[in-house]
């Protein structure tokens, strides 16, 4: 592993991880400005004690710890909608490692360079690895440092750790993205089965906490979204183990696809 | 206008209509197959303690009758929380009036033939309108065969213009990214414009909704989100003030994208 | 002239971008192309051969000056210009899903007259040796070239514009696109295409514009743009070249690019024979052959700005 792939990557790839970055950073502003009127918090904080647990499920929190708190609140809006939104870049990353060249015919020149087809899907990997990394790093500081600046009552580490939390969702998805291009080849039928995966996932993480049953709780289980963890920093009962776990997914996932990319045609 | 070119879209496209078609089906399904889940009847008790904000921000509205029965559970859990979903087919769709074929050459070939730049968007837009209502007939085919299999007894003819109000919807997302493809030209500038646009409406709806008496509640009104809300169409039926909106802002983003497209270099 | 002119082009400029960024494509370009000849578009990658062809389909707009085909404005009756053009990209995308028979399908449809059309466009492949059966990701790239000039000319255009035409066509088949070419100039039709083969517009055009950096450089019959004033001269002599026959050769304006290698010399003579007959005279001579300039030679005259005759 050369590294120049790696490199060349992250040159072509940063205004992408800086647009998304800013973009969803933006949005986590936006919400941290609107957490800083306090009433808002202390309604839903008022509300949200009476309420059993089943029905918080439903919006998303399952204490009512979550919205008692600034950054409870701040998190249980945000990073729900943070996981999906980046669900979407991580999904373009993930097309960007090896199908979009695979299509346009440019993997032919690649590979033709003395560089492993391991060796490439790994740098590429990586390289968006870190991409993914940065836009959430991205993402996190700016909604921080609002509110730093803003001086809300909140624990802003909490705010901070909670979002760096969905980074994992987003290497699952670029994982899988990448494995479904290996085992699909063609683009079009890799997009259709990742936004499959992906809406899937939605879908069963919404209607697994909405409902209650052992079929509610598979399909809560099955979905990466119920895995992003920002409402367990919350209520401070966060277990790197889960966390450790899709990135272990993750890895397994990316061997996986190496595996199959190297015993596969190119480009037919 | 000769029809060829509508002709032609639909044949390369009913594939992909019918495989979301098929997914989003799918997901409907699933949704109504959930419903015997709920104790419809805990639940319009649980929410008749509800101040109207909160239920605003579930997109309940104010008569509970609607929420608290499975065709409210299955309008406001499944279209109402998954509208940003149904925003995904439309910019895919949208996005091959122009971008897609001027990125890769084919427009070159196609302009080259005895058909004027306006009928090409005509005749693509409307092809593409058609595998909207497809797709949309196909989702209303998902609930109702959900409401088969699991024997749910709901009442799917009031579901149907909650399903159909999509259609409008939809329509109004592929314009506006016909418009955007048609400004900047360049395909991926034209995808992250549109990704942006509707991320930020979706988040301007959500946060609107989840922070009413803030400044994001009136923000939350700019968002095309915030008018197709499933629990006021059960109640209340097609809201054509809302109809008449969508149709005819879709049909100013047509106009502007024919007089855009029709001055511009083509493939530069 | 001008009015019965297949293509007429009038001082067209095409600039990209503006300010400090702003890239002059095309320069004043004035160029007529007549009715029943075969004009070929010469000049290097980035010259404006491109730009011009997708300023007359009205794909681009040109910054200033104007085109016109069948004496219709190239931007206002595009459509009707289209009627009757046939068209090939340099670089030719199609729908990859769709077979080779679908796409001349959905192009017949939108031309109009499908069924002769299309069974045109089956007597053309079966010429070039297309299946028009596959998929358009499964052709080759010369199969899918082929299938481009199929599209082209499946609905008897009376002007056809090839943009690099035999780019991946093997040589068997760019004998069949000569041979194809020439009849459809006996049948009074015209041609304009683009090139950087030279023996290619050699063998086949009639006329040949030079291009470079957005500039006509020169527009000349094939026959006078190969009638210039300097051959290639070599000579074999039988004991090595003399020294005083070499120098005698360096010496004369006439002769240039001068090269020496064993018995063998080399040079270029620009003008008339006597003055180099009589200095070889100085030794003995085995043998003697004069070449004409190739089309790359001219080529190279006109890039450096010799120009003809040179």
């Amino acid at each position: 592993m050369s590294g120049i792939i790696i490199g060349n990557t992250l040159r072509t790839a940063w205004k992408q991880m800086l647009y998304w970055g800013l973009g969803l950073g933006l949005l986590g502003m936006y919400i941290v400005f609107i957490a800083s009127n306090s009433d808002i918090v202390q309604g839903y904080a008022d509300l949200f004690e009476s309420l059993p647990p089943a029905l918080l499920t439903a919006f998303g929190a399952s204490s009512a710890e979550f919205f008692r708190t600034t950054e409870g609140w701040v998190v249980t809006i945000l990073v729900s909608e943070l996981a999906l939104f980046l669900s979407v870049y991580a999904v373009l990353a993930g097309l960007a490692i090896s199908a979009n060249e695979e299509q346009s015919g440019i993997l032919d020149v690649v590979l033709s360079l003395p560089i492993s087809r391991r060796a490439f899907l790994l740098e590429k990997w990586l390289a968006y690895a870190l991409l993914a990394f940065g836009t959430v790093l991205i993402s996190a500081l700016l909604p921080t440092l609002t509110a730093i600046g803003l001086g809300i009552d909140a624990d802003i580490g909490i705010i901070f750790a909670s979002i760096l939390a969905v980074y994992p969702s987003a290497l699952i998805v670029i994982t899988v993205t990448v494995l479904l291009s290996t085992l699909f080849r063609r683009r079009i039928a890799a997009i259709g089965a990742v936004a499959a995966f992906v809406i899937g996932s939605y879908m069963s993480s919404i209607v697994g906490s909405s409902a209650s049953g052992p079929i509610a709780d598979l399909l809560e289980t099955l979905s990466y979204f119920s895995h992003v963890g920002g409402e367990s920093i919350v209520s401070g009962e966060y277990e790197p183990g889960g966390t450790l776990a899709l990135l272990v997914a993750a890895g397994l996932g990316f061997a996986l696809s190496a595996h199959l990319f190297d015993r596969r045609d190119i480009g037919t | 206008m000769t029809g060829a070119v509508f002709i032609e879209i639909f044949k390369q496209t009913w594939k992909q209509m019918l495989a979301w078609g098929l997914g989003l089906a799918a997901l409907a399904m699933l949704v109504v197959l959930m419903v015997p889940l709920f104790d419809m009847q805990d639940m319009k008790t649980l929410l008749e303690s509800f101040p109207p904000f909160i239920l605003a921000m579930i997109g309940v509205g104010r008569d509970l009758e609607v929420f608290a029965t499975n065709e409210g559970f299955v309008a406001i859990g499944f279209f109402g929380k998954s509208a940003l979903i149904f925003a995904v087919y439309p910019v895919v769709m949208g996005m091959r009036i122009t971008a897609e074929e001027e990125d890769n050459g084919i427009m070159d070939v196609l302009l080259s033939l005895p058909v004027s730049r306006a009928q090409v968007l005509v005749e693509k837009f409307l092809a593409y309108c058609v595998s909207i209502v497809g797709v949309v007939a196909l989702i209303y085919l998902g609930v109702g065969i959900g409401d088969s299999l699991g024997n749910v007894g709901l009442d799917v003819g009031r579901l149907t213009e909650v399903t159909f109000y999509l259609i409008p919807l939809m329509i109004f997302v592929m314009a506006a990214t016909m418009l955007v493809a048609a400004l900047a030209r360049r395909r991926m500038v034209a995808l992250g414009v549109i990704t942006a646009f509707v991320v930020a409406s979706f988040s301007l709806q959500t946060i609107g909704l989840a922070a009413e008496g803030t400044v994001a509640e009136p923000l939350g009104t700019v968002s095309f989100f915030s008018y197709y809300n499933a629990g006021d169409i059960l109640r209340e039926g097609f809201i054509w003030p809302h109809i008449a909106g969508y149709i005819a802002l879709s049909l100013v983003m047509l106009g502007a994208s024919l007089v855009r497209y029709e001055r511009r270099d083509v493939g530069v | 002239m001008a009015a019965s002119s297949v293509i007429d082009i009038k001082g067209l400029s095409k600039i990209y971008g503006s300010g400090s960024k702003a890239t002059v494509a095309l320069d004043k370009l004035t160029l007529q192309v007549q009715p029943g000849e075969i004009f070929g578009y010469l000049g290097p990658n980035g010259a404006g051969k491109t730009t011009t062809i997708r300023v007359l389909l009205d794909l681009i707009r040109p910054s200033s000056g104007s085109a016109s085909i069948f004496g219709m404005d190239a931007r206002q009756q595009s459509v009707e210009i289209h009627q009757r053009i046939g068209f090939l990209p340099g670089e030719l995308s199609l729908w990859q899903g769709r077979s080779g028979a679908q796409v001349i399908h959905y192009i017949a449809s939108v031309r109009g007259d499908i069924k002769s059309i299309v069974k045109q466009a089956e007597e053309l492949a079966a010429r070039l040796k297309l299946d028009i059966s596959k998929k358009v990701r499964d052709l080759s790239s010369g199969n899918k070239r082929k299938l481009g000039l199929v599209i082209a000319m499946m609905h008897s255009p009376d002007l056809l514009i090839l943009d690099e035409p035999t780019n991946g066509l093997d040589p068997l088949v760019q004998q069949t696109f000569h041979e194809l070419m020439n009849e459809f100039r006996d049948k009074g039709k015209t041609v304009f295409l683009s090139s950087h083969v030279l023996s290619e517009v050699q063998a086949i055009c009639d006329r040949v514009g030079i291009l470079r950096d957005g500039d006509l450089k020169a527009v000349q019959s094939v026959d006078a743009l190969t009638d210039v004033k300097f051959r290639w001269v070599h000579v074999q002599f039988r004991d090595g070249v003399p020294a005083e026959v070499a120098q005698g050769l360096r010496n004369l304006p006439a002769v240039s690019e001068f090269n020496a290698d064993g018995p063998h010399a080399r040079m270029r003579l620009q003008g008339d024979f006597d003055p180099l007959l009589r200095t070889l005279g100085a030794g003995y001579v085995e043998q003697l052959h004069v070449e004409e300039p190739t089309l790359e030679d001219i080529f190279l005259a006109y890039y450096s700005g010799e120009g003809a005759g040179a």
